[in-house]
């Protein structure tokens, strides 16, 4: 009885410690960053890195998340003779939710995943430490760069998925399922404001930075060698994904 | 190309996204129409059902606004529809909600009138016949289909039953049976028909012979028999009460004389006695006298009324005065004749309606016009702009008069310190030493003093141009509204006949940040040549229409 409150106990107070620490390592990021900006040139690295290595991914999800929209609400539609709003509920769908959230998903699986397996690597080889020890501070000079290009490229991949969806629905809407693509585009217009679109970016900007932070945060505190590297990265992904769904609904909620 | 470098990829990649949000975000912003722009109406509707805010208005199947705000006003909708400018509607156009297709949305719809007059902002439209709701379609169906039952199972209960239909049978069966008879009738007797026919002919035939050959006598005798029942009847219609009443008189009339005869005879007793007044009278002779001579004073003075003496006499023998008064009435009565057929000014006064409906229509049209004038648009506005190399002051007062949308009167008035600036040219003739020269002296004056400005104005969507005097000389203008009104750029040109300088042209931006007031600056006369060229800053205010119209109003009021 005693030992399983203690584990109990342990596994809370294991989470409450998680938790601090999270919350240190991001308050140790904010000040470094506010201190002095990191060097351009190690951002725009790790913009390229996370941003333009992820455009051919991105644009597939997206392209390929627009067309299957547009099939299922055809059918969908089609039932009370609704066809026309098939463009409607395509371009609200992508600004809204599957742009920002889709994207992000896929960068994380695609760049957080290699941030926590790098961070990860330096650390269980020490390299951290001999970033320490040359006093240079590992957090300025390997976090910050990170989660700015986090914060920065997923908004703008996030556009380019919202078009390309909107475009992949077209696509299938008019061209395969004959809906007249005026009625397409008129409705389209008529019913997605621009206020939908810079929402779905102010969400991309929250995952981007919630993806980036979560795997610098599970690389930098790896342990355990080649295991425990493995480990981070597992962690990684799927903590920031989980915490990217969690918040996209509390995001939501909020704006709309 | 070789390698790129990590920043020319992020930049690339930057770019793309930046462009198709600025692609997105004009797709998707075409459609904030700005609420400023265009004019309100009004709509009262019994019921806005399934409405929403920002729903359509169209005209013919045309969008020319939106509905602005849905509101309860004592238990109807009232809705605030917003007409893009440049669509102008009648004023007498009703106004419907109306559905697209059977499940579509909401709309309002507008039907223009063939009203000459057009709406302008704040009007309100009336609300047209409701359309057919769907709700009250399904129940008069239904009603309609309970009637038709109704009647069905009645026609169902008289002929459907056996007995109905055996019924029926031998109603049709009675009504062959009695054809039949009637003809069987009419072939057997057919010759005897005939024949009572041809006799009755020659019957009327002779009877008609007769009639003819004594027509006239008999019309003769007819007549007098009816001229003499009339006559008869007349007197004694006539003189039924006449008769009555000669009756009844005489037999009073009898009565009373056969009572004087009494009184008499016993009067006649006594005065033979002596006794009494009378008695006495008939015995006494002074009296006698007395009664003479009263008598014969009488006939005088009669004799001298006759004669026209004194007063009354005149009175009663003048003609002339008679003749005037009866002159006086016959005028009266003359007059008010007139008055009564409508003759002359007050006659047609008193008699004629349509003194009476021009009377109306002039008021209307003062209504109207005071109306109107409560319609217009007011501005009143101050601004002061500072030259900076001069470094002085130029004030500018305007009031702006906006009878419509789209047009506008600009009054103003200007204290420009710089005024006038025009070359005198003197000749002065000096003597000396016995000769005589003559000296020009140029000299550029310049007179600080008020200009004026007035100018007519209209609007093409967010350009105006303006004409007429400017500054007290020829001058024409033209404005440009930028980001919803509240920036406008204005370009000036007027004063032309500077003799050989070139035109004062005035080149300004205007910021309106606040409601009454805003930031001005800009070029003034910067093509001169003379170095009166000059930039100015400077700030304005400026009330619009609601806080002046009731400014305004009381003497509108008083109009009224």
């Amino acid at each position: 009885m005693t030992a399983l409150l203690e584990l109990f106990g342990r596994l809370v107070v294991g989470w409450i410690e998680e938790v601090g620490r999270t919350s240190l390592f991001l308050a140790d990021t904010v000040r470094s960053a506010a201190r002095s900006l990191p060097r351009l040139r190690l951002v725009f690295q790790q913009m390229e890195f996370v941003g333009v290595r992820s455009v051919s991914v991105v644009v597939l999800t997206g392209t390929f998340t627009g067309m299957v929209l547009a099939l299922q609400s055809y059918y969908g539609f089609r039932k009370f003779g609704a066809e026309s709003l098939v463009g409607t509920t395509v371009a609200l769908s992508m600004a809204r939710e599957l742009g920002p959230v889709l994207t992000s998903l896929m960068v994380t699986a695609r760049a957080g995943s290699a941030i926590a397996a790098e961070l990860g690597t330096m650390r269980v080889t020490e390299q951290i430490d001999a970033l320490t020890v040359m006093a240079v501070d590992p957090i300025r000079y390997l976090v910050v760069p990170r989660i700015l290009a986090g914060l920065l490229m997923v908004p703008v991949l996030c556009v380019i998925s919202d078009f390309v969806g909107v475009a992949g629905g077209y696509f299938v809407g008019v061209k395969l399922l004959g809906i007249n693509s005026g009625v397409y585009v008129a409705n389209t217009i008529k019913y997605v404001e621009l206020m939908d679109v810079f929402n779905g970016l102010v969400k991309a900007a929250c995952f981007g930075l919630i993806l980036t932070a979560i795997g610098c945060y599970k690389g930098f505190y790896a342990s355990g060698g080649a295991h425990g590297v493995g480990r981070a990265t597992t962690e990684a992904v799927v903590l920031a994904s989980v915490l990217i769904l969690i918040s996209d609904y509390f995001l939501t909620a909020i704006m709309y | 190309m070789n390698r790129m470098t990590p920043e020319a990829r992020v930049g690339l990649l930057v770019l793309a996204g930046v462009l198709l949000l600025v692609f997105m975000s004009l797709k998707l912003g075409k459609l904030e129409i700005g609420s400023g722009g265009g004019y309100g109406v009004i709509l009262r509707l019994d019921s806005a059902v399934g409405l929403v805010p920002d729903a359509e208005v169209l005209v013919a199947g045309i969008s020319v606004g939106k509905v602005e705000r849905i509101g309860l006003d004592g238990g109807r909708a009232r809705l605030a529809l917003r007409i893009r400018d440049g669509v102008e509607l009648p004023a007498d156009t009703v106004g419907s909600l109306r559905t697209h297709g059977v499940l579509g949305e909401k709309y309002v719809e507008l039907v223009p009138g063939r009203s000459a007059r057009m709406l302008a902002d704040g009007d309100e439209v009336a609300a047209g016949t409701p359309p057919g709701d769907l709700d009250r379609l399904v129940s008069s169906l239904t009603d309609i289909s309970a009637d038709v039952k109704r009647i069905t199972e009645r026609l169902a209960n008289v002929f459907g039953t056996p007995e109905g239909e055996q019924n029926l049978r031998d109603l049709v069966e009675g009504l062959r049976d009695t054809a039949v008879g009637l003809r069987a009738v009419v072939t057997e007797n057919r010759a005897a028909l005939r024949e009572t026919i041809a006799n009755l002919r020659l019957l009327s035939a002779e009877l008609g012979d007769l009639v003819a050959g004594n027509r006239q006598a008999l019309e003769e005798t007819l007549e007098n028999t009816r001229r003499l029942t009339g006559r008869l009847d007349q007197v004694v219609a006539e003189n039924r009460d006449d008769l009555r009443t000669t009756m009844a008189n005489l037999r009073v009339a009898t009565g009373q004389l056969t009572e004087t005869l009494s009184s008499v005879r016993a009067v006649a007793a006594r005065a033979e006695a002596g006794e009494g007044t009378l008695g006495k009278l008939l015995q006494d002779d002074g009296l006698y006298q007395d009664l003479e001579g009263t008598v014969s004073d009488l006939r005088s003075v009669l004799a001298r009324l006759e004669r026209g003496e004194g007063t009354l006499g005149k009175l009663m023998t003048d003609e002339q005065a008679y003749d005037e008064l009866r002159q006086s009435l016959a005028n009266l009565s003359s007059i008010s004749g007139k008055i009564d057929r409508g003759e002359g000014t007050i006659g047609k006064l008193v008699n004629d309606d349509s003194v009476h409906e021009n009377l109306n229509d002039t008021l209307e049209g003062i209504g109207d016009f005071v109306g109107g004038a409560l319609k217009f648009r007011y501005e009143l506005g101050f601004r002061s702009e500072y030259l900076a190399e001069q470094g002085d002051w130029k004030s500018y007062a305007h009031l702006k008069i906006q009878p419509r949308q789209d047009r506008f009167y600009y009054l103003e008035l200007v204290d420009d310190p710089q005024g006038d600036t025009e070359t005198e040219t003197t000749v002065r003739t000096i003597t000396e030493n016995g000769q005589t020269r003559a000296i020009t002296e140029e000299e550029t004056v310049t007179r600080d003093r008020f200009k004026f400005t007035a100018m007519v104005g209209k609007q093409f969507s967010n350009l105006t141009l303006r004409g007429g005097m400017i500054e007290t000389s020829a001058g024409a203008a033209a404005d440009l509204d930028l980001w919803s009104d509240r920036m406008r750029l204005t370009f000036e040109a007027f004063d032309f006949g500077r003799d050989g300088h070139p035109p004062h042209l005035k080149l300004s931006a205007r910021w309106h940040f606040l409601k009454f007031f805003y930031l001005t600056g800009g070029l003034d006369d910067f093509i001169d040549t003379r170095g009166l060229s000059d930039y100015f800053l400077g700030a304005g205010l400026r009330f619009q229409d609601d806080d002046l119209k009731y400014l305004l109003s009381p003497a509108v009021n008083l109009a009224n």
